[in-house]
């Protein structure tokens, strides 16, 4: 069936690229170029280049890169970008044009901004279903966690993605695993974007440029994961002048400094962020307390470089370094352990236009996220690693033959290295014998051709297909095992040698049908392969969790999802609507056995612990934005379901998932008082995620055992979380700055211009505000966890179990300063 | 290793837990289930205990116990030669004529209210420990775990459990946590590992509860028990051991412990043949 839609799509295509060439002969020529914003020189992507005369436009590409193909003659392009001022352009069209343009941003010229925003319309005109865009600089006005404004947060207050609770690393989109999200920056995949435990992302917010996720219709460009694509771009560097920015919170400060090489031409941009030991552990250990010592810090780092060699070519180098470090001593038992983790990337992209229509990418990327714990008491040393390194080539090309076409064709090769857990131990002087390290490596690769189409004016097609293959290649050991469980054998694999291969295509489609000027009907079906795989041991993620690739016996996950929506705008745009109803299926899904435990990974094959099932999620997602006016924001709305069922799990009866979750609600509101004072208020609400709770206990020799319900059965009393926050926009104006003032009067047409602007100014200003946030606004005690304590025994006859309920966080007020200059 | 990655849970749940209270939590139904905790011994008789699970949340005093205890269940154990009808001694205990031989089969029957339940175990044959003895810590004076060395014997695949007693002072035999263990790194080798002492459930000796409690003292005399137990009975107290340990952490997994009797999904419980070494020693400083 997959092989018939993928033959039936490369015929549509042929055919409709055919259809638009045999016109009548006209001359054609291509505008082309980049379009930058104007205070930085940072790349628009997203931006959109209209062309009034024949109603079309098409949409630069994530490097700003833009190219239309149209007949000789006189057009005006209307180039427009959310939060940017648009522009009108006369173009006299007798010859191929580059043009190079900058928008302004539009808060510099009084206009309001917007915090999660599509292309203007875009909600009803474009064909993705579940992408949007968010302003990073503008999420800094909301609430923030203990004074850090962050990127995974906030998309967890749109509908469809759900956060995994206070204190659990990663996210959840309609229905789908916490691995089955794609998280690129730069191109680099992050694979582990929590710092402790999901309380911060590792995205500073200083250091980067745009976010992008998509959630429902999957472009052909991107694949590997079954549920959706966060593309977080770093910010290039100002190329025009040096900027200094940062902030101080209660928790952590940051640090952000970037600036031109060569103006117009080059860049960098630097960026770190840490935590303060002391804040986080200090409340809770006094000194002489035999846990001091004990402490948890994280750092990151971005850094890029970009260089324009000519205008046909652009270099871009691109790094990011984090670490979390937990050390808990206890001096009592003599026991130390530490537990460092983190991720490390890097890219080096090339741009280059071949020509004007025809644009390509091309990166060599690394990736590296390795965990780490090492614990000592007395004589005995312990250590258990994991990780996964990825070195990455991909090439893309966007080709744009037509305004009615926009055709993105490429390749991706990964060579993966997977260590999942390994252990060494020792005693003394005795080595304990843990086995070799186990190390796999796999080859990933795929190639991808789609099109976006403008069939008609009213129905728009993004047509696309992906083949992707994944082998397992040696050094491996496969271990042949009796039915005792004992090893009786060995396979092994030498370096390069194929264990496995699976490879399959991936058909992407959607559709939008504009129904009147300000509505619109999309649909849409895409199927994806994931190939490696997240297996987590508790119900709570960890760092821990290790990654694991396809082999003999974890299949690939396949996922196929079908959805459909209505999209409607109000009010000019000024009020946007949608609602999305999806289902998706998703086979091969991986869980750990009952019973498993870590050391059984060790000296035997990791895969042997896994047992495997299916899972299936439908739901329906509204939503309802204000785009503009002083008081703007978005309410969400989710219903949805999500269930699993694996033959050796809950006896093979259907269970809820984790992370099933009925209601889920968002509302977020911002409210900009005057030009000093920004409010927000921010409020959510979810029904509890499942657990599975003990519902009895016997005897054994004695002691009280619990027994399990059915998996997943309990559900947590409902989240909900009030966030209010406010940000000081103060005037920094010193005295020498009023003369300079009255100078700009006469020189900008504008009221309002960054001092900046005004280059004979020596003495810069420096641009502050104040945050204050409150964080759980009304306090309330959102379940973390449930445990249950005995006291009396059965034998003396006054037993009592209570059950005890942890929450993480009570009400969290925060502040933060930020400065810029 | 369970033990060390356990310990610093305690660790996690301290730094993370900033607000606790109680809350009345209303858990899913629970299934009324016959709990059968079985074992013969090398050269004993067959010991089976039968209960029956109790509601989380339920009250308990001796007076509603008995409700808890199953006295009226036919039970017969087969070794392949004969089948022993077991009587019951009282309180839910079950014993036998049959005596536990080395690498023979046996097989469980229970009737109790009117279901049928069965699981068979082995009794492998028991490894010598090479030698054991008392060490005190090095900074307490008269404290200390008990040592022994173990030659595995290489490629058989052995799945031990250990138990110590105090002459004079334990009833019985106890197992410490982390008892049971098998050979996979330590297969064919020969190598010293130390104990401490078990605490016998609902123990409130006050050695139990003061600084002495996991150790053993000098001039003690203790018995060790050596054992080797099968596959099936090694899964169900490697399981059942890491639930008592791991009880209320939120980090481990909750799982069921997996039991050797069948039906899977209607009993609890294991039937365990222990293959039996046991030798005495006493402490000295």
């Amino acid at each position: 069936m997959v092989r018939t839609i993928s033959c039936f799509l490369g015929l549509f295509f042929s055919l409709s690229l055919w259809g638009q060439e045999k016109k009548p002969d006209a001359k054609k020529f291509t505008i082309s170029g980049y379009i930058k914003e104007e205070s930085s020189g940072e790349a628009l992507l997203g931006a959109n280049v209209y062309v009034l005369e024949i109603k079309k436009g098409v949409i630069a590409n994530q490097y700003g890169f833009y190219s239309i193909t149209l007949d000789e003659g006189n057009y005006t392009l209307l180039i427009s970008f959310i939060g940017y001022e648009d522009r009108n352009i006369p173009i006299k069209l007798d010859k191929d044009i580059r043009l190079n343009l900058s928008l302004k941003d539009a808060a510099i010229v009084g206009g309001e901004v917007e915090i999660v925003g599509e292309k203007v319309d875009q909600n009803v005109k474009g064909t993705e279903m579940g992408t949007f865009n968010i302003q990073v600089e503008q999420i800094k006005t909301l609430p923030a966690f203990m004074g850090e404004v962050d990127i995974l947060k906030t998309i967890q207050l749109l509908p469809g993605i759900q956060s995994a609770g206070d204190g659990n690393a990663g996210f959840y989109v309609r229905g789908g695993g916490p691995d089955q999200n794609l998280i690129l920056l730069d191109e680099a995949v992050v694979y582990n974007a929590s710092h402790l435990f999901g309380f911060f992302s590792v995205f500073n917010g200083d250091a980067v440029k745009d976010v992008n996720l998509i959630k429902g219709s999957m472009p052909a460009q991107y694949g590997g994961r079954l549920s959706s694509v966060l593309d977080i771009s770093m910010k290039e560097g100002n190329n025009k002048k040096y900027i200094m920015e940062g902030g101080i919170g209660n928790v952590a400060s940051r640090f952000t400094v970037q600036g031109p090489i060569k103006v117009d031409t080059s860049s960098f941009i630097i960026s770190g962020r840490r935590t303060y030991i002391d804040v986080l552990a200090k409340p809770f250990f006094k000194k002489d307390s035999p846990f001091s010592g004990t402490r948890y810090y994280f750092y990151d780092l971005n850094t890029k470089l970009n260089y324009r060699i000519s205008d046909k070519d652009r270099l871009f180098l691109s790094g990011y370094f984090g670490r979390d470090i937990f050390v808990f001593n206890d001096k009592n038992l003599g026991f130390k352990t530490e537990i460092p983790w983190g991720n490390s990337t890097g890219s080096l992209r090339w741009n280059h236009l071949f020509n004007d229509k025809l644009f390509m990418n091309t990166s060599l990327i690394f990736s590296n996220y390795t965990f780490e714990l090492r614990a000592t008491q007395s004589q005995f040393e312990f250590r258990l690693f994991s990780g996964i390194r990825d070195f990455n080539g991909k090439v893309d090309l966007t080709y744009f033959p037509n305004p009615n076409h926009k055709i993105n064709f490429g390749s991706n090769y990964i060579f993966h290295t997977f260590t999942p857990t390994n252990a060494t131990a020792r005693s003394g002087e005795v080595e304990f014998n843990l086995g070799d390290v186990v190390k796999l490596y796999a080859h990933d690769a795929a190639i991808y051709v789609s099109d976006d189409w403008e069939v008609t004016d009213l129905i728009k097609i993004n047509a696309g297909i992906r083949y992707s293959n994944f082998t397992q290649v040696g050094p491996f050991k496969r271990y042949i095992k009796d039915q005792q469980g004992k090893i009786m054998d060995s396979v092994e694999y030498r370096r390069g040698e194929k264990v496995i291969n699976y490879g399959g295509p991936e058909p992407r489609i959607s559709m939008r049908w504009i129904l009147t000027e300000n509505s619109s009907f999309k649909a849409g079906y895409t199927r994806n392969l994931q190939y490696i795989h997240l297996a987590s041991l508790s119900s709570v993620s960890l760092p821990t969790d290790v990654w694991m690739p396809s082999t003999e016996l974890i299949k690939p996950q396949i996922g196929n999802q079908y959805a459909v929506g209505y999209f409607r705008n109000f009010r000019k745009d000024m009020f946007e609507t949608s609602l999305e109803v999806y289902y998706k299926d998703m086979k091969n899904q991986v869980e750990y056995k009952e019973g498993a435990q870590p050391e059984d990974n060790v000296k035997d094959n990791p895969d042997n612990s896994f047992t495997f099932g299916n899972g299936w999620s439908y739901g329906a997602e509204l939503f309802l934005k204000k785009r503009y006016g002083k008081f703007h924001g978005w309410i969400g709305y989710t219903l949805s379901w999500t269930y699993r069922e694996f033959p050796e799990i809950n006896f093979g009866k259907e269970f809820p998932a984790k992370y099933d979750r009925r209601h889920d609600v968002s509302v977020v509101t911002s409210y900009d008082y005057n030009k000093k004072w920004t409010f927000s208020v921010v409020w959510v609400y979810a029904t509890g995620n499942a657990a599975t709770l003990p519902v009895a206990f016997y005897l054994i020799e004695g002691n009280m055992v619990s027994e399990f319900g059915e998996r997943n059965s309990y559900r947590f009393k409902p989240y909900h979380r009030l966030d209010v926050s406010a940000t000081l926009y103060p005037d920094h104006v010193k005295k020498e700055n009023r003369k300079k003032r009255r100078l700009e009067k006469r020189y900008t047409k504008k009221g309002k211009t960054l001092t900046e602007e005004i280059w004979f100014q020596k003495k810069k200003v420096m641009e502050t505000s104040w945050n204050f946030s409150v964080f759980n606004a009304y306090n309330r005690y959102n379940p973390y966890f449930i445990y249950f304590e005995t006291s009396g025994s059965i034998y003396e006859g006054n037993l009592q179990i209570g059950a005890k309920q942890v929450s993480l966080f009570p009400i969290l007020p925060s502040v933060t300063w930020n400065f810029k200059f | 290793m369970k033990k060390i990655i356990g310990l610093f849970i305690p660790g996690i749940l301290i730094f993370l837990s900033s607000c606790t209270k109680s809350v009345d939590v209303e858990l899913p139904e629970y299934t009324p289930k016959i709990c059968i905790d079985a074992r013969i011994e090398q050269n004993g008789k067959p010991l089976v205990f039968i209960t029956k699970n109790a509601p989380y949340f339920g009250s308990f005093d001796f007076n509603n116990l008995s409700n808890f205890l199953v006295t009226n269940a036919f039970v017969t154990i087969n070794d392949g030669i004969t089948i022993d009808t077991l009587t019951h001694l009282g309180f839910g205990f079950y014993t036998g004529n049959l005596t536990g031989i080395v690498n023979r089969y046996y097989t469980l029957n229970v009737v109790a209210e009117g279901k049928t339940y069965f699981g068979s175990t082995r009794i492998p044959p028991p490894v010598p420990l090479d030698s054991i003895w008392f060490k005190a810590q090095e900074t307490l004076d008269s404290l200390g775990f008990v040592w022994a060395i173990l030659s595995d014997p290489p490629g058989q695949g052995q799945n031990y459990r250990w138990f110590a007693k105090r002459l004079n002072k334990d009833a019985d035999f106890i197992p410490p946590l982390g008892s049971v263990f098998d050979d996979k790194f330590i297969d064919g080798q020969t190598f010293d590992f130390a104990y401490n002492r078990g605490i016998a459930p609902n123990s409130s000796a006050p050695d139990d509860l003061n600084q002495e409690r996991g150790y053993f003292k000098v001039e003690d005399t203790i018995a060790v028990k050596f054992t080797t137990i099968d596959r099936d009975a090694y899964i169900f107290f490697r399981g059942y051991e890491t639930a008592l340990f791991s009880d209320g952490n939120p980090f481990a997994a909750p799982t069921s412990i997996k039991s050797n009797l069948y039906p899977q999904n209607e009993v609890l419980g294991v039937f365990v043949g222990y293959g039996v070494w046991i030798d005495t020693l006493i402490s000295r400083r």
